[in-house]
């Protein structure tokens, strides 16, 4: 688990740093969540709208919603497939994602319809960790005070 | 238009008079909008004065709350991609012009509303 600049960026995460979110392939499947910076930026998240299972997402397109207080943002999927699975828990424990948004915290479980080319425009590994500190620092971003 | 993409359209009445009822017509608007769907609001009657230029940047939502002003409601949603439409008749009825508003996708008479709502697959009112 990388620190960088307060947030935690592990290296084995696919991320779109632009939008915050990571996938991770499980198997024949992505996970898919928010990223540690992300859920620093919403606060304390107190819904969490996911699209149901069986729904067909292009990369790119709203996988849900989340809402904390006054704020809502949408979840835009970093890679293209069928919602196999929502993580039920954070519907009901929307705090999950703040607390292990790479853990416990997952949003969604993706059938890719071609990772492989997903993947490319997605940021990994040591290098990605280094992407990610740029656009934190350019931007004046700090998870922890 | 993609099945999944469902047409929501938000009918306002109430203007800054109420301010405590300003807000929410947005963030709903705001949520249906960043599920992808494709949003739309009408403002007549008083809702229109809303729309004012000045007004939601002064309009504080919740008197004594955390002072959050109707001005980030609006953005919310504009960035959302949500579409305001004005009802034309109500212009007259708030002492204003269209010049006097903030940007809309533009006027909209009594037929056009009643036509966005046969075609909405969800109609909200407020």
């Amino acid at each position: 688990m990388a620190d960088v600049e307060g947030c935690n960026i592990p290296e084995d995460r696919y991320y779109w740093i632009e939008k915050h979110v990571w996938a991770k392939p499980e198997g024949e499947y992505i996970m898919v969540g928010l990223t540690d910076v992300a859920q620093s930026l919403a606060g304390k998240i107190i819904v969490v709208n996911l699209k149901a299972a069986g729904k067909t997402l292009a990369r790119g397109k709203s996988g849900g919603t989340l809402e904390s207080g006054k704020w809502v943002g949408s979840i835009p999927t970093p890679v293209a497939g069928e919602v196999i699975e929502v993580n039920a828990a954070v519907k009901s424990h929307p705090s999950l994602v703040n607390e292990d948004p790479y853990g416990e915290g997952w949003l969604l479980k993706v059938k890719p319809n071609n990772w492989d080319e997903d993947a490319k425009a997605l940021e990994t590994g040591e290098e990605g960790v280094h992407a990610y500190r740029e656009k934190l620092v350019h931007d004046g971003i700090h998870c922890r005070a | 238009m993609s099945s999944d993409i469902k047409k929501y359209l938000y009918i306002l009445t109430t203007g800054p008079e109420i301010a405590y009822r300003a807000a929410s017509p947005f963030f709903l608007a705001t949520t249906a909008a960043l599920m992808d769907h494709d949003v739309s609001m009408v403002f007549t009657i008083r809702a229109t004065g809303l729309l004012k230029r000045g007004v939601a940047e002064e309009l504080t939502v919740k008197e004594g709350g955390d002072g959050a002003r109707l001005q980030f409601f609006i953005d919310q949603a504009r960035d959302a991609g949500v579409k305001f439409f004005v009802c034309a008749p109500s212009l007259d009825l708030n002492d204003c012009t269209l010049d006097d508003l903030i940007e809309t996708e533009g006027v909209v008479g009594g037929s056009a509303v009643n036509e966005m709502a046969l075609e909405a697959d969800v109609v909200i009112s407020f």
